[in-house]
């Protein structure tokens, strides 16, 4: 009985010390009542109005990539994670697509764009003494990128389009192509992306290539500091850089997959800036936090699978939207599957007004080559319906809606749920949902194998379309988003071509057969977006760039 | 031992072969731009044009001299890289387990001696929220309340004391739950021997009936079950791992199989498997000292 006593006493205590504390400790501003429940609008304490003084920029990201900082053995992930610790060759101006030097002070190529010449930045220093920055490393990155152990995105251009890297002095680099290239400095030494990060190549001789990839030693603004596996990675200002010296002493990226915990670090103080979602970005736009849009944005789209050539194993002539012998009614079926979609509806409700319907797959308003004419096709769900009919499908098919689950596009599934049931209620298409991740999805691409189905994507902004095209879409790409092989010829006439003006013209040309045949199912634009915290101020971002970039220019909020 | 090290070998097996089943990793390790000869040039590197059974053979006998293969993604020693997190995972799960014992074992063993109590009908009500609230929704809720509302803890990641706080209550509430019950219920088993009557009958005192005689000869079930629990818990607290982004091996292996990284899926499989064999013969011979009648057959 007395040990009752003493157990009763003892748990009453318990309970008051815990409610005393936490009424002692209210820290929210006028929070709604009670836990939120999870993935519920939480009440958000207000950004503070006077910005936090911090030395340390904090990012916190859904995947480290690879984790391997350096060229070659980096994903196009943790080329930017890790780009502060380097510098490449040429930027693009904040905003723009224009280029600015970098390492290569100016360059030039002869007419037909075979032989670049660049010239290098003289006195730029390594890290930790390893010396200066000349053309030899140039060298020794280009090669390494193209060489058989990189799995850079680079790779496949430079194994198989560079002839030599000549280096005739330590700050002259001659870059020879096996064929003319317009897009060398925008897209491979530089400009949009991050893959020629110049490394030191007497620091990876010396401890090779592994090594170097999780201690790494670069020329950039932030130096290497730390490095924990799976979870941070550290850096360090680097004081009087020739770029910038960055406002934030550190600078540290943390890994986290879940957005819930992202979010509710943004929210706690822990993170600066965090990769969210449309559902989530809005819900802390509404809590006070500052939305980052990233200039030019993502084309959210739909593939249409199966459109292959005819010596390609899978092979079917019978998919719908496809029918080779039959062009004319394919073509009604692909047009009454863009004319059932309510574009308007998706950006309005899915990506919370974030955005705008789009009318040519990877063609943005503003491009060079985009016609104003293009208008996003109509939402007409009758005039759809009696497509179909018309084109011998009164009653639909049946057909595959593949969910891809991309790390950082959470929207892709319910984009693909979403187009399914227009399609289901719109056209009485029966819509079987398969759930698939990368490995699945290259797969499926690699094998061509995607048939009677769609697919669901999303894909930056490039500099130019054709360089989309040419990457991910080409019917020769081993595991591209492959939409259709009649697309070739087009995309040749516009990436092939030297000439700036003559470009345009032919990718205005790829663009308008894109829109005349409905060949995929462009859906809308939309800002990639980064919400950050109260002590980050101005923070420039490039055009079209879809990962993190440029902490070394953000600066403290005032 | 044979049997323990056979048994880790059909695990070895049956994990390689279907890993190699779920397709091919040059796939998501390679870019769009990679050439198909590039795709053939890896896959010959990676040792993955073999016949499977040549593949297999190849690896375990690595294995025997400690070799676990390089990672795909990293190309460091797929040992290490599962090494690298294991102080992690260890330090959530060794904090969680004791914590819980700590917590539950006095719970169950008070809740059983006053059945019918207050304290008894708390303990239970505890642990039946243990064990169905969902841990990835408990953690988030915890996360909102004690770091975004109440600022006391940080959300997610490792590094000071604090970090480990609401990872470990998460993971520990589902764990101190079970040996709470189970503790309970091996007392009220006991409690009700003739020896314990004797006891008290005799004037012992009640704590020292308790905890010497009853608590004792309850203990037999209760640490078999903590033994397979801990090893429960380095396996399958992927989830909490998650949630807090907490640097451990179940997260490390669900990334790994997102990019198909088989060597380091494998060693970290082989890894817990071994654990979970050793476990249990560990636990077996715990028994035979701490029960001195059970003793084992040539």
């Amino acid at each position: 009985m007395r040990s009752l006593s003493f157990l009763r006493a003892t748990a009453i205590l318990i309970v008051l010390a815990v409610f005393f504390t936490a009424c002692g400790q209210q820290a929210a501003p006028s929070a709604g009542s009670g836990a939120p429940a999870p993935g519920a609008s939480a009440p958000a304490p207000a950004p503070a109005s006077k910005a936090p003084v911090k030395d340390e920029l904090v990012l916190v990201t859904n995947t480290f990539g690879n984790e391997a900082w350096v060229a070659g053995l980096s994903a196009a992930t943790d080329d930017w994670l890790s780009a502060p610790m380097y510098d490449m060759l040429v930027y693009l101006k904040f905003g723009t697509d224009e280029l600015v030097p970098g390492l290569a002070e100016s360059w030039e190529s002869t007419p037909d764009k075979k032989k670049w010449t660049l010239h290098l930045r003289k006195g730029v220093q390594f890290h930790d003494g390893y010396g200066e920055l000349t053309s030899a490393d140039v060298k020794f990155t280009i090669e390494t990128l193209g060489s058989k152990e990189s799995v850079s995105v680079a790779k496949g251009y430079f194994s198989t389009d560079l002839e030599s890297v000549e280096t005739p002095d330590p700050y002259t680099v001659i870059v020879n192509l096996k064929r003319g290239d317009w897009s060398l400095m925008r897209t491979w030494l530089g400009g949009q992306n991050a893959y020629s990060r110049i490394m030191s190549k007497k620091y990876v001789d010396k401890v090779g290539l592994t090594e170097a990839a999780r201690k790494p030693i670069g020329s950039g603004p932030y130096k290497f500091v730390s490095y924990s596996p799976g979870e941070s990675l550290k850096m360090e200002a680097v004081p009087n850089h020739w770029r910038v010296t960055p406002e934030f002493k550190y600078y540290t990226v943390k890994l986290a997959s879940e957005e819930p915990t992202r979010v509710a670090m943004l929210k706690s103080g822990e993170a600066d800036i965090i990769e969210v979602g449309a559902d989530s970005a809005e819900e802390l736009r509404k809590g006070g936090f500052d939305l980052r849009p990233v200039p030019g944005g993502m084309y959210e789209h739909i593939i249409l699978g199966g459109q292959i050539k005819e010596t390609d194993p899978p092979y079917d002539p019978n998919i719908p939207w496809f029918l080779p012998k039959e062009p004319e009614r394919a073509l009604k079926v692909r047009k009454a599957m863009n004319f059932a979609i309510d574009r308007n509806a998706i950006m309005d409700k899915l990506f919370h007004g974030q955005g705008e319907p789009g009318a040519v797959f990877e063609f943005f308003p503003g491009q060079a080559s985009y016609d104003p004419a293009w208008k996003p096709y109509p939402y007409n769900p009758a005039e759809a319906k009696k497509l179909l009919t018309e084109a011998g499908y009164p009653n639909g098919f049946e057909m595959t809606m593949n969910l891809w689950i991309a790390p950082g596009r959470p929207e892709l599934p319910d984009l693909g749920e979403i187009v399914s049931g227009m399609w289901e209620q719109n056209l009485g298409l029966k819509i079987k949902r398969a759930t698939v991740d990368l490995a699945m999805l290259r797969d499926i691409q690699v094998a061509r194998k995607m048939g009677q189905g769609a697919l669901t994507a999303a894909l930056a902004m490039y500099a130019e379309p054709s360089l989309a095209f040419n990457t991910v879409t080409r019917s020769n790409s081993t595991a591209g988003q492959f939409m259709s092989s009649y697309l070739d010829q087009y995309i040749d006439a516009a990436y092939r071509e030297l000439d700036d003006a003559k470009r345009v013209v032919a990718t205005r040309a790829l663009g308008q057969h894109l829109y005349d045949n409905y060949i995929n199912i462009p859906i809308g634009i939309r800002p990639q977006v980064y919400v950050v915290g109260p002590a980050v101020g101005e923070w420039p971002l490039h055009l079209g760039v879809m990962f993190v970039q440029n902490p070394e220019y953000a600066k403290k909020k005032r | 031992m044979l049997q323990a090290l056979l048994a880790i070998i059909v695990v070895a097996a049956i994990v390689f072969a279907a890993l190699r089943s779920s397709g091919d990793p040059t796939l998501t390790l390679l870019p769009d731009t990679a050439t198909k000869e590039d795709f053939a040039v890896m896959r010959q590197q990676m040792g993955l044009d073999q016949p499977l059974p040549v593949q297999f053979t190849l690896y375990m006998a690595k294995v025997a001299q400690g070799d676990f293969g390089t990672s795909f993604r990293t190309r460091g020693s797929a040992l290490e890289v599962v090494l690298e997190r294991f102080p992690a995972t260890l330090q959530l799960g060794l904090i969680s387990i004791f914590v819980c014992m700590l917590i539950a074992i006095p719970i169950g063993v008070y809740s059983a001696v006053l059945r019918g109590s207050f304290l008894d009908t708390f303990a239970r009500g505890f642990a039946i929220l243990g064990q169905s609230l969902p841990v990835f929704w408990l953690g988030i809720v915890l996360i909102y309340i004690f770091s975004v509302w109440l600022r006391w803890l940080p959300s997610g990641g490792r590094g000071e004391v604090q970090h480990i706080i609401l990872p470990a209550i998460t993971l520990g509430w589902y764990i101190a739950a079970s040996i709470m019950r189970l503790t309970r219920s091996a007392m009220l088993d006991v409690l009700g021997a003739d020896y314990i009557l004797l006891g008290r009958v005799k004037g012992v005192p009640e704590w020292r009936v308790t905890w010497k005689y009853a608590f004792r000869n309850a203990t037999l079930p209760v640490i078999t079950f903590a033994a397979m629990l801990f090893i429960q818990v380095l396996t399958g607290s992927v989830i909490v791992e998650t949630v807090f982004a907490w640097p451990g091996v179940g997260r490390l292996i669900i990334d790994s199989m997102s990019k198909r990284d088989f060597p380091v899926i494998q060693a970290g499989i082989l890894i817990l498997s071994a654990m979970y064999v050793f476990a249990n013969l560990a636990v077996d011979i715990l028994y035979g000292y701490l029960n001195p009648r059970i003793k084992y057959g040539k």
